[in-house]
């Protein structure tokens, strides 16, 4: 034995080491530095390469001894304080690496290589790359790593995903295709969770508390167990693991015990499972509950005050969120004009027309299989286990279709409750919400009050912008943070303002808790500002296109959060077209004056504009990832597979879309296999826009990792550099010959590769409020223009046509994109106009569907003019960002906006009220 | 639900059956009300339902020779507002009816009905109290009959007895020198039933009113009428100036309360706007100016199928038969459920779906017996000796029916959920108005809400298959 010392990637070493020991196996043995990779071990494939006192050396078969009193790198040595290297970074983003074998003496040799040359040229790298192998046939991508990896150590160039050619130029990104599951839904023949059944299986139902606010006091269940035809009957003692549940914090009790407190009406105390929905309700009847009342708090604003009754014991301010930007007071001192006014919304409920089912079972193997419309599969799998006590693993959550979601889909719902009951009757057991219970229990959207203060320049310029808002969180905290959050920072709009103070309060109540939904906060802010916008443009006596032009957020801005907006803001352009669209409607004339009807002198016309913003992903330093994986099977076939939801948005095309693009495959060979947590890995939640983004981004990258593998193979094979190789509608051009994808498979199978590609999409960094740096990587913009029809005896309001314009960096999949504009422009309609859900006192007056007037086709417009925008984003999948929630953003306060300009009164409280708005005409035609 | 279920084929049998049971059972017609009041626990110790609506003839609007119109107590909204004798001679009525709004609804909902459930938001009962009706009650032990606006005492309150039903009513028809017409507002935030309606019937001689009936809904516990506006018109022609007065006249008969639909102060408002507008059109005589010339009622079937034999449901004593989608089904268990929860549980025919249960959503539309409904509301014997018809029954052979094809091809589809109850309706109207315009469109599809789609792509998939099917 003989003593090595020597310096290993920075750290003084002495070890013991036969005669003859190779470098390698005693960085990997005896120092159990893995990172470094044998191969060939004959000095031919360059894998063992580490650093020797800054020279590359083959450390296969490089005497250990001869590094004695010398400094080794190897990769793990090459990150710093928990940083990639620029070589590694650019490794990652570039797709360098597939199989990663040899990724190791890559990154190695080109560190070598950097050394040396700081800025090398191609001919340079794979000169020095020469001797280093790649099977995979990463090669293109290595090489432009290395560069990326030099223009950042060297100019600071930030490393970027590889640029995909936007506009034209794909085959299938951006065309018109079918929606791939549309045949089954116009048959009948697809499945949703309710459809599911199983020759034993029982159904559960829930006692729900039916008061606001007390405390359990007693609880007795003989009399329901006793019941005929009953199988369980379970409270809060038999939860076996974490009571709690939560997205983000979690307060919200799967079942309230005895001497607990029941928050809103809808908290369940106990739950049935019985052979039949009669019994089990016929049980719900039977147990005997009493609660000793507790003082009620319903408003945000009440709930504050010092004495308000306590939800939780921590009070009642979930969270204080805060934005400061520049010097507020001295933005005011700089204005001409201060405006001031606030505006509420109502609670509104998602209404999705599938009511949440949840069916579990136990398998044979002891675990739950779980099947729920789920917008959040992988979170619905953790939160079950951990009030089950179990392993997530021993939990399988799986997604049919989903009929809607919204965000209302995101939180726990019956699965935990589902799950007990099957774990302790051995048998299947389906909950299925009624209606009523559908409304009574899920997270609704925040009732919100927000109060804002503009500063204004005579010429129309923004100096300062103040905010103050009260969200209605309810009674659990469900993502409340996270909504309030957005509302906080979209509050000041999509404007450039020098000045910005916002504080913003979401408070816990009795009322139903809120939670994700459509817009997430950032509706609410968008439309206190829109209104605000119109009305200080007619006190400065601008029109309020130009006055918002002049304001607007553009390429270089720094906006509320003190971000600088490098790239991908499509707004002036957005407020351009559909100006230019409302004034050919009008031929020219002043869209927004009051026009009257041809033959009906009670009804005046005039449109009405708004613009938002709106965040795509979670943002604000949450870690924001998906993995995807695609595979391709024998026949031709690729199947994507990921846990992202496809609640209506239209997900399965865009993946199918997707993958078809990457691998040169016709549509109908890509199958697109979504929710299945012990199939598929985890996407993340469906919430914030995210999924084309974050979810179709790792699809992307899986598919093309995927494609340069078989490119690789066939390479080999023909001897052909890899990216003379097309892939065309399944099959693989190779110099004159056309080689069926199926050949490629089974070649690639032949050589022991499995062609299958796992891409864990890692979405650019962000940073939380109050920190420096972006808080989202990508913002979709729009426009809206709309035309109302006003009654000026009943205040009957019409919405006679739309026209909405959207930044959405590229369109995708169109009809998809068309359908969330118009979806979302009704949405909007029935939020300005018919839509309220009413809670008095805790109690829920519109806990029937009747009660809730969502839009009917009636409230369709004539025209829904939806324009796409496409100011691409250079991360994003093809440059596309978020679409889904920004559609229905505008459309309220564009509503509001025409409606002061056909009569002059300005509506600050959400829904219009009808009746208020008709006897305001009547006192001002007096 | 319920306990047990009856299906006489003539009159005598459901009376017999209801002075057997009495407090027991109710007389089931369409069920649109009573099926959510029993769901609601509303109709506590009712166990027996006695469905009339297999009874030959209960459907029928006659007019006498003396000129009154009789209508049966299976006469459905849909069946008085494409009438040609209500439509010509008792317009207010036909207008309400049409105001009922979801096709589904109307194709089971009756007249009848609308008297029992007795709410003052009720449509039908403004115009029937205003044309003069009266009901015939009906028991074992013979028959009385009332005015109408003795019959409703208060708020869901009348004079039924237990053993009773409501087996006609009847009104004098419109003459030619009279005019009257029907108003509702509604839709406002929720509810969707009116926040007020009005009806007025006026005789002219010579342009001159020598009577007039204004009656209101939802301003008070019951239908009101607004007897000074009424005396007022007497002897005067319809100026404009006497139009004002009438309706401010016409307010102080409303007392209406604050609720959730609306404000009093709104209401009280609102009457005499409606009030000016509706004697604003009898006075130009253009009160049918609305009323759609071909209406989209979505059912290919005219008058009752009667069953030919009584089917009693004691317990689970017998299997409900009844051809679904052409194939016969025999079914031993279920009769306690809804037909839809039969077509999802025991047929496992689960394209059908629930969105809500209580008739408000249209997801759950199937045809019984070629007329579109709310399978919700139906209960599951009704389809014995019925036809039944779900969206796997849409295709034809191996092909997709058009507005399958063109639900896919025009992207109508997102989630999905209510796309087959979206597909039985618009397959449905093309059945009936091969060409529809836009308006018939919405208004066949009134009764089926979508949250995804905004509706605006399945209005064109709807034109496009009209298209397509009349190119063949
Ligand atoms: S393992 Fe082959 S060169 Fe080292
Ligand atoms: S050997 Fe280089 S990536 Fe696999
Ligand atoms: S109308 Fe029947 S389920 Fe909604
Ligand atoms: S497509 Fe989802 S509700 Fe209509």
């Amino acid at each position: 034995m003989t003593k090595l010392t020597f310096i290993v990637n920075g750290e003084h070493k002495q070890v013991e080491i036969e005669p003859g020991e190779m470098l390698a196996e005693v960085l990997r043995k005896r120092l159990g530095l893995t990172g470094t990779k044998i191969s060939c071990d004959e000095l031919e494939c360059g894998v063992c390469t580490v650093l020797v006192d800054d020279l590359p050396v083959l450390s296969c078969n490089y005497p250990a001894i001869k590094a004695n009193g010398k400094h080794v790198t190897t990769i793990e040595g090459l990150a710093s304080d928990g940083n990639l290297h620029p070589l590694q970074e650019a490794f990652v983003k570039k797709g360098a690496t597939q199989c990663g074998f040899c990724t190791p003496g890559q990154i190695m040799t080109a560190a070598a290589l950097l050394k040396e040359h700081p800025d090398p040229t191609i001919d340079d790298i794979e000169y020095a790359l020469n001797d280093t192998l790649c099977r995979c046939g990463a090669y293109p991508a290595i090489v432009d790593a290395i560069r990326a990896a030099s223009d950042k150590i060297n100019h600071g160039t930030p490393i970027e995903y590889p640029q995909y050619e936007f506009e034209g130029g794909h085959k299938v990104i951006g065309q018109v295709v079918k929606r791939p599951e549309a045949v089954d839904k116009v048959t009948g023949a697809a499945i949703y969770t309710d459809d599911i059944s199983f020759p034993d299986m029982l159904i559960g139902a829930t006692l729900r508390a039916g008061i606001p606010h007390g405390r359990v006091t007693r609880l007795d269940t003989t009399a329901a167990e006793k019941l005929p035809g009953v199988h369980a009957v379970l409270t809060a003692a038999d939860i076996p693991g974490r009571v709690n549940h939560g997205l983000v914090i979690q307060d919200w009790p799967a079942l309230v015990g005895v001497g607990e407190k029941v928050r809103y009406v809808g908290d369940a105390i106990a739950i049935v499972a019985a052979d039949t929905e009669d019994i089990a309700r016929q049980a719900l009847d039977l147990i005997e509950v009493e609660f000793e009342q507790l003082p009620v708090v319903t408003d945000p604003v009440e709930a504050k005050l010092d004495g308000a009754p306590l939800v939780h014991q921590e009070g009642n301010l979930l969270k204080h969120i805060k934005v400061d930007k520049g010097d507020i007071a001295a933005g005011f001192e700089q204005a001409d004009v201060i405006m001031e006014d606030i505006y509420t919304m109502p609670t509104y409920e998602h209404a999705f027309m599938e009511p949440e089912c949840s069916v579990a079972r136990v398998t044979e193997d002891g675990r739950i299989e779980l099947w729920v419309g789920s917008q959040i599969p992988y979170a619905d799998r953790e939160q079950v286990a951990a009030a089950l006590d179990l392993q997530p693993q021993e939990v399988r959550v799986r997604s049919p279709l989903t009929g809607g979601g919204f965000g209302g889909k995101e939180d726990i719902a019956g699965q935990i409750h589902a799950a007990m009951l099957a774990r302790s009757t051995g048998r299947p057991v389906k909950i299925l919400y009624s209606r009523h219970e559908s409304l009574l229990v899920h997270p609704k959207r925040h009732a919100t009050r927000i109060k804002v203060t503009l500063g204004l320049k005579k010429d129309g310029r923004l100096t300062a912008a103040q905010t103050e808002l009260f969200g209605d969180t309810g009674a659990y905290a469900s993502l409340g943070t996270k909504v309030m959050g957005r509302a906080t920072t979209h509050s000041t709009g999509p404007y450039i303002v020098p000045n910005v103070k916002i504080d913003c309060y979401a408070m816990y109540t009795n009322n139903p808790p809120a939670g994700a939904f459509r817009g997430f906060g950032a509706l609410q802010a968008c439309h206190a500002i829109e209104c605000m916008m119109d009305q200080a443009a007619e006190r400065l006596g601008l029109d309020p296109v130009e006055f918002r032009r002049m304001n607007a957020l553009r390429e270089n801005s720094i906006t509320n959060t003190g971000q600088h907006l490098t790239e991908s803001v499509g707004l002036l352009e957005c407020i351009d077209r559909v100006e230019a669209e409302m004034l050919q409607s009008t031929n020219g004339a002043a869209p927004f004056a009051a026009r009257e009807v041809k033959g009906q002198p009670n009804k005046r016309r005039a449109w009405g504009f708004a613009v938002a913003f709106k965040n795509t992903g979670l943002g604000e330093g949450a870690p924001d990832k998906a993995t995807a994986e695609v595979e391709l099977l024998d026949g031709g076939i690729a199947e994507a597979r990921i846990s992202s939801a496809e609640i209506g948005q239209g997900l399965v095309t865009v993946l199918q879309m997707i993958t078809s693009q990457e691998l040169g495959l016709p549509l109908d060979q890509v199958r697109v296999l979504l929710s299945d947590t012990d199939l598929t890995p985890d996407g993340g939640p469906t919430t914030g826009s995210r999924q084309t983004y974050i979810s179709g981004n790792a699809v992307r990258h899986a598919a093309n990792s995927l494609r340069e593998q078989m490119a690789a193979t066939l390479a080999e094979k023909f001897d052909v550099p890899p990216d003379e190789i097309k892939f065309i509608e399944g099959l693989a051009q190779v110099r004159e010959e056309m080689v069926p994808v199926t050949d490629v498979v089974a070649l690639m199978k032949q050589e022991g590769k499995e062609p299958k590609v796992v891409y864990e999409y890692w979405a650019p960094k962000t940073f939380p409020l109050g920190e420096e740096g972006d808080k989202h990587f990508a913002y979709s913009f729009a426009a809206q223009a709309t035309e109302i029809e006003l009654d000026l005896d009943t205040g009957e309001v019409a919405v006679i046509r739309t026209i909405g314009a959207t930044d959405v960096g590229k369109v995708i999949n169109p009809l998809g994109f068309q359908g969330q504009v118009e979806g979302g422009t009704i949405m909007g309609i029935g939020h300005a106009l018919t839509e309220e859900f009413i809670i008095e006192d805790g109690i829920i007056f519109t806990d029937y569907l009747a009660r809730y007037r969502m839009p009917s086709i009636h409230h369709t417009p004539r025209e829904i003019k939806v324009i796409a925008v496409e100011h691409p984003t250079s991360e994003g999948p093809y440059g596309g960002k978020g679409v889904g929630e920004i559609s229905t953003m505008p459309v309220p306060p564009s509503i509001v906006n025409a409606i002061y300009n056909a009569c002059g009164i300005r509506i600050k409280t959400l829904p219009i009220d009808q009746d208020w708005l008709a006897l305001e005409l009547r006192k001002k035609a007096k | 639900m319920w306990k047990n279920y009856y299906q006489p084929v003539d009159l005598d049998q459901a009376l017999a059956l209801l002075a057997e049971k009495q407090e027991a059972a109710r007389i089931i017609a369409g069920g649109t009300d009573l099926i959510l009041e029993m769901e609601a626990g509303l109709r506590p110790g009712v166990e027996n339902l006695i469905d009339i609506s297999r009874i030959e003839c209960l459907d029928e609007i006659q007019l006498d020779e003396e000129d009154f119109i009789h209508l049966g107590p299976m006469v459905t909204h849909n069946l008085a507002a494409a009438s040609k004798l209500i439509v010509e001679q008792a317009l207010p009525l036909a207008q309400a009816c049409w105001e009922v709004g979801a096709p589904q609804i109307r194709n089971r909902g009756t007249i009848a009905g609308n008297l029992i459930t007795a709410s003052p938001a009720n449509d039908t009962i403004t115009p029937l109290v205003a044309l003069g009706a009266r009901v015939t009650l009906r028991s074992a032990q013979g028959a009385r009959q009332l005015p109408l606006s003795e019959f409703i005492t208060g708020v869901r309150k009348n004079q039924l007895r237990p053993d009773e039903m409501v087996a006609e009513i009847s009104f004098p028809a419109m003459r030619n020198n009279q005019r009257g017409m029907f108003y509702k507002v509604g839709l406002r935030k929720a509810q969707a039933i009116s926040v007020l309606n009005l009806a007025a019937v006026l005789t002219f001689e010579e342009g001159t009113v020598t009577k007039a009936a204004i009656t209101l809904g939802a301003v008070a516990p019951t239908i009101v009428h607004a007897p000074e506006a009424e005396a007022y018109l007497v002897g005067k022609q319809l100026t404009p100036e006497v139009i004002g007065e009438a309706a401010d006249l016409a307010v102080k008969a409303a007392n209406p309360i604050d609720d959730l639909r609306g404000t009093a102060a709104y209401r009280r408002y609102m009457v005499g706007v409606i009030a000016r507008r509706t004697l604003g059109r009898l006075a130009d005589d253009v009160q049918n100016e609305n009323y759609p010339a071909k209406l989209p009622l979505l059912s290919s079937r005219q008058r009752i199928l009667p069953l030919i034999e009584e089917a009693d449901f004691e317990g689970g004593n017998k299997a409900i038969e009844t051809v679904i989608n052409g194939k016969p089904y025999r079914f031993t268990t279920g009769f306690e459920k809804t037909l839809l929860d039969l077509l999802r549980e025991e047929a496992q025919l689960t394209g059908t779906k629930e969105g809500c249960a209580e008739g408000e959503c249209g997801a759950c539309t199937v045809y019984l017996d070629g007329a579109a409904v709310m399978s919700c509301l139906v209960p599951a014997p009704r389809a014995h000796g019925a036809e039944i018809v779900t969206i796997e029954g849409l295709k034809q052979g191996d092909q997709l029916h058009p507005v399958q094809q063109t639900f896919i091809e025009d992207a109508a589809v997102q989630c999905g959920y209510c796309t087959p109850g979206f597909l039985m309706s618009a397959a449905k109207l093309l059945e009936e108005i091969p060409a529809p315009n836009r308006e018939q469109i919405q208004q066949a599809l009134t009764g089926n809400l979508c949250r995804c789609t905004g509706y605006y792509k399945i209005i064109k998939a709807v034109e496009d298959a009209a298209k397509r099917r009349q190119m063949g």
